[in-house]
């Protein structure tokens, strides 16, 4: 009977060990934008939008295109991002000889000729005060910067 | 020191589960015995962010090093500072995984 019985308690144990979660993962909701530099479209900027207060998931990136418009991809894969509040950060990392970092790149900042062109108040994920609202529907996003580092 | 826990024991994250294959290097080693170890940040890239390959995601391939994730479906392990052991849900959102990853920020958040 005790031998019985630490088999079941083995196998509950178990169990609840590889328990698991049948949760879905939060819905996306298309997010489109453009990104303004003194008044002018910014090309090659590397968008993060990192989610803030309740906001599910993990957050959405994108590149802006030669007109400064953007389309953010999920993080975990599959387009736009749920609904709520971001802060959003955006970078613009040139080589040395003017070119923008290649799309995706994976070097590590420390390891790479890269530097940042923008101000830390829109490009550091510690510092940027810039944010956003994700809305079902919304109207695409548009983000002024400056040189002066001016926040919106 | 424990007495620096202010958040409560309870309340804070201590060891988390990562896996084996990591897509940009190697996973910490048993025992974080390395020269520099990174342990496990919760707060900034969430639980079982996967690398994603051309579109869709490579499940059990954590998509860097130092990152929380493990082979059970839909989230992973982690052990409190007070010894308890909970499954977390990677569909917690990135607020109160933080808040459970500082020991000391003021914000006493129980595991969901």
């Amino acid at each position: 009977m005790l031998v019985r019985l630490l088999i079941l308690t083995f196998f509950v144990a178990t169990l609840h060990g590889c328990g698991g979660s049948s949760d879905e993962g939060p819905e996306l909701v298309p997010v489109s934008g453009v990104v303004k530099f003194d008044g002018q479209p910014l090309a090659n900027a590397d968008i993060n939008f990192i989610p803030t207060e309740t906001t599910a998931g993990l957050g959405g990136f994108a590149r802006t295109d030669n007109n400064g418009k953007f389309e953010l991809t999920y993080v975990r894969s599959g387009s736009g991002a749920p609904a709520g509040q971001y802060k959003v950060t955006v970078s613009r990392r040139l080589l040395p000889d003017g070119n923008p970092i290649p799309e995706g790149d994976e070097t590590p900042p420390i390891e790479s000729p890269a530097r940042e062109t923008l101000p830390a108040v829109y490009s550091d994920s510690e510092r940027s005060e810039l944010t956003a609202v994700v809305e079902k529907g919304g109207k695409p996003i548009e983000i002024n910067l400056d040189s002066k580092g001016t926040l919106p | 020191m424990f007495r620096d826990i202010t958040d409560g024991s309870s309340n804070t994250l201590a060891i988390g589960e990562s896996t084996l294959e990591v897509a940009n290097g190697e996973p910490n080693p048993w025992g974080y015995r390395g020269w520099v170890q990174t342990g496990v940040d919760v707060a900034t890239s969430g639980i079982n962010l996967w690398d994603v390959v051309s579109g869709s995601e490579k499940v059990g391939t954590l998509n860097s090093w130092g990152q929380a994730g493990s082979l059970h479906t839909g989230g992973c392990h982690f052990t409190l500072a007070d010894g308890a052991v909970r499954f977390i849900s990677e569909n917690v959102n990135l607020t109160v995984l933080t808040r459970l990853a500082t020991m000391a920020d003021g914000n006493a958040t129980q595991v969901p």
